[in-house]
C-alpha cells in the first residue's frame, strides 16, 4: 500500500487547458477550499492489477464511490476530520483504512486487496457496498473466474458463458454471437480496451475472439446504457486486457484440445517510470487432428489447412502518481483451406487488429482524465476456386479514432462526465469475377460524437442521471442526439430501484451469415438509408438477499426502426443504387429478466431467468412484411449455473439451459415451376402461411464439469478440467430442411451439438 | 426488503406471461392454382402450366393435381391496357394448356395478360407481364476453345431490358454431346466422387447477373464472358444468355433463398412473391439468344 499527498496546488495549467470542464472544476474546488478529499488507485496486492468497479466506502456517513475503468476513485468534499474506509471487491478481502484528513488536505491513498482464497470465500462480503453504485440498470459484470471455470466446447469462451446470462440468447450451439434483448448482434457494441471490435469471432463464429487469460474485467450492458457510450441500438460489452503483474513475472501454459494457450507478465521500470507487460498468445492445434482425419477418412470436406490465432499485449507505465501511459495491442487470425473436389478448393483468410495508446492524469483531486488513441482494423479475404476460375470477395473496415474523456467528483451531491470521439472509418469491399473485378466499393466516412453526464444525489435516497450525446456520421451527414435518463431511489442499503431510459443511434449494419461469421461485411449509412433508431426504457430492482446473495428482477422495453439490412434475396448488387441493396425495418422487444446471484460460500452460482418477445418486420420487403418473431425470440428461457468446492483442490460446476423452441417457418404446401429450360437446378417451392410461425421443440442442454487445482511438482500451480457439454446429448433441433427428391417432400431435421468431452491442463508458474 | 423481492419475482413474469403468449397455432394447407409460363421474345406462345398445389406432407402426383378443364386466355394489350388480340388456348394433356398456332410469335417488348377460370375456384387467375427487348449475338465466341488455356471465351450481345431498365440475365452451358468420357476433372469428381448424376451435370445456369455486372462495349453491344466452370464436358455445347423480366427474377431470387439462406436465419423461409393473383407461380417473360462452341481437351 503507497500514500503520498498531492499539492494542494490544484489543476496544473495544462489540465487547465484541456478542457474547460477542469476550469469548473478548479472554481467548484476553490468555493471548497476547506474540505478534504480523498483519492487513490484500488489494485490486487499480488500482481498490482488496478480493480474496476471496486467499492470505497466511508464507514458510518453513507458516502461511497466506485473505482472508474482505470481503477481510481475519488471522494471530495469531506469535512475535516477522522474517517475510516472501507474498500472492498468481489473475490477479495476487505480492507479497512483510517485516516484523519486536515482541513484543505487532499489525501492520495492507493489501497491494495488480498485476493481471497478459495476455502474461505466466506470472508468476501460485501454487506457495505453502495448497490447503485456497483451496477446500474442493465449492467452486468462478467468474472473471468466463472468464463474460465464453466464447462466449455473446447475452449474457455467469454462469448458463451454471456450467453447463460438473462437477456442475452445464442441462435445456436454453433454460434458464439450475441443476441441481446432482442437484438442483433451488430447492435451490441464491443469494446476492447476502448476500441471497437469488428468481428470477434474464431472458428467462423463458434469462438469469441478473446482470450480469457488476458482479459481483467468485461462489463455487459444489456440495454439503456449511459451517455459515455454510442453507436448501437442495443448493448455494450466493454472488455479491458489485464496490465500484468507489476510485482513478480509470471507465466502460463495450458494445453487444449482445440487451441494451447502462453502468457508471460511482469514489472517494468523504464527510466523513473514503474509499470507492467502482459502478453497472452493462443493459437490452433488441430492440425494433426485434421491430417490425420484427412488421411484415414479421404474425406474432401476437411480442410487441408486450418488455423487460428490471438494475440494480445499491453504495456503500462506510471510516468508520475499522476500520470499514467498504456499501449495494447490486439491481433487474431483464421485461415482455412478446402480442397473440396478436384480443381477446387476454397480458402478464407479474416481476422482484426486493434491498436490502443491510452493516458490517463489525475488533474485534481477531484477531476480524472483520460485520453486514448485507437485503431481497429478488420479484414475477410474468402476466395474460390473452381475448375480454372477464381472467384474474390474481400472486405474490410478500418476504424482510426481519437477520445477524450473528463470525469469531475466534486462532492456526494454531484458527479459529471463529458467526453469527445471522433475518427475516421473505411469501408471496401471488391467482387473479382475470374480476375476482372465486377463490384468495388469504397467509403470513407468520418464520424464524431461527444456527451456530457450529470449525476446528481438531492437526497441521500434519490439519484438523478441524466445525459445527452451527440453523434455525427459523415456517410450520408447524419446528425443526430441521444438523450439519457436514470433515477435511482435507494432502500436502505440493500435494494435500490432503478429506471432508465434513452434513445439510441446505429450508422452501421452487418451483413452476415447466423451460421457462419468468416464474410461478415459491414455496411454504413449513406444517402437515403438512414440510421437505425431506437428508444428503451427499463425498470429494475436490485437486492442484496444477504452476504454475497443478490437478487435483481428488471423489466425493459424497446423500439427499434429504420433499421437498414441487405435484401437477402439479392443475388447481384452490380449496377444497383446503394438504397436498393437495403430492406427498412422496425421492430420491438420487451420482457423481464430475473437474476438470482450467489457470488461468495462454497456453492457459488446463478439462476437467470428471461420472459420475452420480439418482433420484426419489413414493410417494402415481400415475405417480411408482417410481424414475425426472430429466430432467437424466446418466450422463457432460463439458466441455472453453479459450482461447489468440494475441498482439496476439487469442485464441481453445472450449467443448466432451457429455453422455448426456436421459431421456425412451417411450410404448408408445394408446387412446381415448368418451362424453366434455362435454369440448371430444381425449381420446387415451398408454400408458407407465416413466417417463422411454428417452434422447433424446447432447447435443453447440461453442461458439467470438474476443477482440480494444487501445486504442479513444486514448480507451479495447475488447474486441470474434465468436462462434458450436453452431458445427456440432446439433439436440440437446429432447423429443417426439406428434400424434393423423395415423394412426399422428406423433411430432414439439423441438430445441435451433441455430447462433447473437453479436458485441459494450465499450469501458472 | 426480501418481502419486496419475492414480490416483484412473482409479479413480473406473470403480467408479462399474460402479454407475451406465444401461440404458435398451426398453418392450414389451401389448395391454390399453380401457373407456370415462360413467353420469350419472337418465339410462339408458350404451354401453360397448371396444376393444384399440393400438401407437403402427402405424396405429390402430378396427373392428380393437374388442373383439367380450365378456361386459359392470353391476351396481347395495348399501351392503353385494352386487349389487343386474345389467344384462347386449348386444353392439353396434364393440365398443359397449348394454343395451337404456332404462327403467333411473342413479340417484344409488348405485355400479355392471362386469364385463367379453373372449375373448382371462383376468382379468375389473372397476371401480367412485359417482354423484354429482344436481343442477339452479335460477336459469337470462337468456334473452339482449349480448355482453361487462356481467358475464358467472350461473346458480346446487344442488350436488352425492359423499358429503360437494366437487364437481369441468366447463361446456361448445355452440353450437346454429353458422355462420362467428356468429363471435365471438376465434374468428373462429382460424377465419380460424389454421386451427381450425369443428367444432372448436363446444363449449368448463373445466379442472376445484372447488366451492370458485363464490360459494355464502344458499339453499345455487352461483352459476356462464359466461365470455364461452366462447362462439364469437352466437346460441343451450347451457350443461352435469357434476359429476364421482373417478376421472374424476382421469383427466382426468393425460390433460392427458400432453400439456401443467405443473411437470414437457417428455417426462415419466406413465401416466394409472385405475380399471379389469386393463384401462384409464374406467368414471366424473357429474351433469350444462344451461341455455340467447342471446348477442346488441354
Amino acid at each position: 500500500m503507497s500514500k503520498s499527498k498531492i499539492p494542494r496546488a490544484g489543476i496544473p495549467p495544462a489540465g487547465r487547458r484541456l478542457l474547460p470542464l477542469a476550469a469548473v472544476a478548479c472554481l467548484a474546488m476553490a468555493a471548497q477550499a476547506q474540505q478534504a478529499a480523498v483519492n487513490g488507485f484500488v489494485r490486487d496486492a499480488e500482481t498490482g492489477e488496478t480493480l474496476i468497479q471496486a467499492n470505497v466506502l466511508v464507514e458510518g456517513t453513507g458516502r461511497g464511490a466506485a473505482t472508474n475503468t482505470s481503477g481510481f476513485y475519488a471522494l471530495a468534499d469531506l469535512a475535516p476530520g477522522a474517517y475510516t474506509l472501507v474498500f472492498s471487491y468481489l473475490g477479495y478481502e476487505t480492507t479497512r483504512e483510517a485516516l484523519t484528513l486536515a482541513p484543505g488536505e487532499t489525501r492520495r491513498l492507493d489501497v491494495a486487496l488480498r485476493p481471497a482464497s478459495a476455502e474461505v470465500g466466506e470472508v468476501v462480503v460485501e454487506a457495505e457496498e453502495p448497490l447503485e453504485e456497483e451496477r446500474a440498470p442493465g449492467l452486468q459484470q462478467v468474472p473471468i473466474q466463472l468464463v474460465e471455470r464453466l464447462p466449455s466446447v473446447f475452449e474457455a469462451d467469454l462469448f458463451r458463458s454471456i450467453q447463460l446470462l438473462p437477456g442475452v440468447q445464442a441462435s445456436s450451439d454453433f454460434s458464439s454471437k450475441l443476441y441481446i434483448r432482442g437484438g442483433s448482434p451488430d447492435q451490441t457494441l464491443i469494446l476492447l480496451d476502448g476500441t471497437t471490435v469488428y468481428n470477434p469471432t474464431h472458428f467462423f463464429g463458434f469462438f469469441s475472439t478473446f482470450n480469457t487469460e488476458a482479459i481483467k474485467d468485461v462489463r455487459l450492458y444489456k440495454g439503456a446504457y449511459p451517455a459515455t457510450y454510442g453507436g448501437r441500438l442495443g448493448s455494450v460489452i466493454d472488455i479491458y486486457n489485464r496490465d500484468g503483474n507489476r510485482n513478480d513475472y509470471a507465466g502460463m501454459l495450458q494445453l487444449g484440445l482445440l487451441a494451447s494457450r502462453a502468457g508471460v507478465e511482469g514489472p517494468v521500470r523504464l527510466g523513473g517510470a514503474e509499470g507492467s507487460f502482459m502478453v497472452a498468445a493462443r493459437r490452433s492445434t488441430l492440425e494433426p487432428l485434421l491430417a490425420f482425419l484427412r488421411e484415414e477418412l479421404d474425406e474432401d470436406a476437411i480442410p487441408e489447412r486450418f488455423y487460428f490465432y490471438d494475440l494480445n499485449a499491453k504495456l503500462g507505465l506510471d510516468l508520475s502518481p499522476r500520470d499514467r501511459l498504456s499501449i495494447s495491442g490486439y491481433a487474431g487470425r483464421d485461415y482455412v483451406r478446402v480442397p473440396f473436389a478436384e480443381d477446387a478448393e476454397f480458402e478464407l483468410d479474416y481476422g482484426n487488429e486493434t491498436l490502443s495508446l491510452g493516458y490517463t492524469r489525475i488533474l485534481s483531486e477531484a477531476v480524472f482524465s483520460s485520453f486514448r488513441a485507437t485503431a481497429s482494423r478488420y479484414e475477410s479475404r474468402p476466395v474460390g476456386r473452381v475448375s480454372g476460375t477464381e472467384f474474390e470477395r474481400p472486405n474490410s473496415i478500418t476504424d482510426l479514432s481519437g477520445r477524450a474523456d473528463v470525469e469531475w467528483l466534486p462532492s456526494a451531491a454531484f458527479e459529471g462526465r463529458a467526453g469527445v470521439w471522433g475518427g475516421h472509418l473505411d469501408l471496401r469491399f471488391r467482387s473479382v469475377f475470374d480476375g476482372e473485378e465486377r463490384v468495388r466499393f469504397e467509403r470513407p466516412a468520418p464520424y464524431a460524437s461527444g456527451y456530457v453526464e450529470a449525476r446528481w444525489r438531492p437526497t441521500p435516497v434519490w439519484v438523478l442521471t441524466t445525459g445527452l450525446r451527440a453523434d455525427y456520421f459523415g456517410a450520408g451527414g447524419y446528425l443526430r442526439l441521444g438523450p439519457r435518463l436514470q433515477v435511482e431511489r435507494l432502500f436502505g442499503e440493500a435494494a435500490v430501484l432503478q429506471l432508465a431510459a434513452g434513445q439510441y443511434h446505429q450508422f452501421l449494419t452487418l451483413v452476415s451469415n447466423e451460421a457462419f461469421s468468416g464474410f461478415d461485411t459491414w455496411v454504413l449509412t449513406e444517402e437515403g438509408v438512414a440510421p437505425a433508431v431506437s428508444e428503451q426504457a427499463a425498470l429494475g430492482l436490485k437486492t442484496r438477499l444477504g452476504a454475497g446473495l443478490r437478487f435483481d428482477v428488471e423489466v425493459y422495453g424497446r423500439t427499434m426502426r429504420d433499421l437498414f439490412e441487405i435484401r437477402p434475396e439479392v443475388q447481384d448488387v452490380a449496377g444497383l443504387e446503394y438504397a436498393e441493396l437495403f430492406r427498412i425495418g422496425e421492430g420491438y422487444a420487451y420482457g423481464v429478466e430475473v437474476l438470482l446471484e450467489k457470488q461468495a460460500g462454497p456453492l457459488t452460482g446463478l439462476f437467470g431467468y428471461t420472459l420475452s418477445t420480439t418482433r420484426r418486420r419489413y414493410a417494402d420487403a415481400p415475405g417480411f412484411d408482417d410481424w414475425f418473431p426472430p429466430k432467437y425470440d424466446r418466450l422463457h428461457d432460463l439458466n441455472a449455473v453453479a459450482t461447489y468446492r468440494l475441498g482439496r483442490g476439487w469442485s464441481i460446476t453445472g450449467a443448466l439451459v432451457y429455453a422455448t423452441g426456436q421459431a421456425y417457418t412451417e411450410p404448408v404446401g408445394r408446387y412446381s415451376v415448368e418451362g424453366l429450360d434455362f435454369i440448371s437446378g430444381d425449381t420446387n417451392v415451398l408454400v408458407t402461411r407465416r413466417l417463422n410461425g411454428q417452434r422447433l421443440p424446447p432447447y435443453h442442454r447440461l453442461d458439467f464439469g470438474f476443477t482440480k487445482e494444487g501445486r504442479f511438482f513444486g514448480a507451479g500451480d495447475y488447474t486441470l478440467q474434465l468436462q462434458a457439454v450436453n452431458l445427456y446429448n440432446r439433439r436440440n433441433l437446429w432447423f429443417y430442411t426439406y428434400d424434393f427428391g423423395e415423394n412426399p417432400v422428406d423433411r430432414e431435421a439439423v441438430r445441435q451439438l451433441p455430447i462433447l468431452p473437453n479436458v485441459s491442463l494450465e499450469v501458472r508458474f | 426488503m426480501r418481502r419486496l423481492a419475492l414480490c416483484a419475482l412473482l409479479a413480473a413474469p406473470a403480467a408479462l406471461g399474460l402479454a407475451g403468449c406465444d401461440a404458435a397455432g398451426f398453418d392450414d394447407f389451401e389448395e391454390e392454382v399453380a401457373v407456370s409460363a415462360l413467353l420469350v421474345a419472337g418465339r410462339p406462345l408458350p404451354p401453360v402450366h397448371l396444376a393444384l398445389t399440393g400438401p407437403l406432407d402427402e405424396p405429390y402426383d402430378p396427373v392428380e393435381r393437374a388442373v383439367e378443364g380450365a378456361e386459359v386466355t392470353v391476351s396481347l394489350l395495348a399501351p392503353d391496357g385494352t386487349v389487343e388480340a386474345a389467344y384462347v388456348y386449348a386444353d392439353s394433356l396434364l393440365g398443359r394448356y397449348v394454343y395451337p398456332d404456332t404462327t403467333v410469335l411473342v413479340q417484344p417488348e409488348r405485355r400479355y395478360r392471362l386469364e385463367v377460370a379453373a372449375p373448382g375456384f371462383a376468382e379468375t387467375v389473372t397476371a401480367e407481364t412485359t417482354v423484354p427487348r429482344a436481343f442477339e449475338v452479335v460477336r459469337p465466341p470462337p468456334p473452339s476453345v482449349v480448355f482453361q488455356q487462356g481467358d475464358s471465351p467472350t461473346l458480346d450481345v446487344s442488350p436488352s431490358g425492359v423499358g429503360g431498365a437494366p437487364a437481369v440475365y441468366v447463361f446456361t452451358i448445355t452440353s450437346l454431346a454429353p458422355s462420362v468420357e467428356a468429363l471435365t476433372p471438376f465434374a468428373a469428381d462429382l460424377y465419380f466422387e460424389r454421386e451427381v448424376e450425369l443428367e444432372d451435370l448436363v446444363s449449368t445456369s448463373s445466379p442472376l447477373i445484372n447488366e451492370e455486372n458485363y464490360e459494355v462495349n464502344a458499339d453499345g453491344t455487352l461483352r459476356i464472358e462464359v466461365p470455364w466452370f461452366g462447362f462439364n464436358f469437352f466437346g460441343p455445347s451450347e451457350v443461352t444468355l435469357t434476359a429476364l423480366d421482373e417478376p421472374l427474377a424476382t421469383f427466382l431470387e426468393f425460390q433460392a433463398i427458400q432453400f439456401v439462406p443467405t443473411t437470414i436465419s437457417p428455417g426462415e423461409i419466406p413465401n416466394v412473391p409472385t405475380n399471379v393473383r389469386n393463384g401462384v407461380g409464374i406467368f414471366a417473360s424473357a429474351a433469350q439468344a444462344t451461341a455455340f462452341l467447342t471446348v477442346e481437351r488441354p
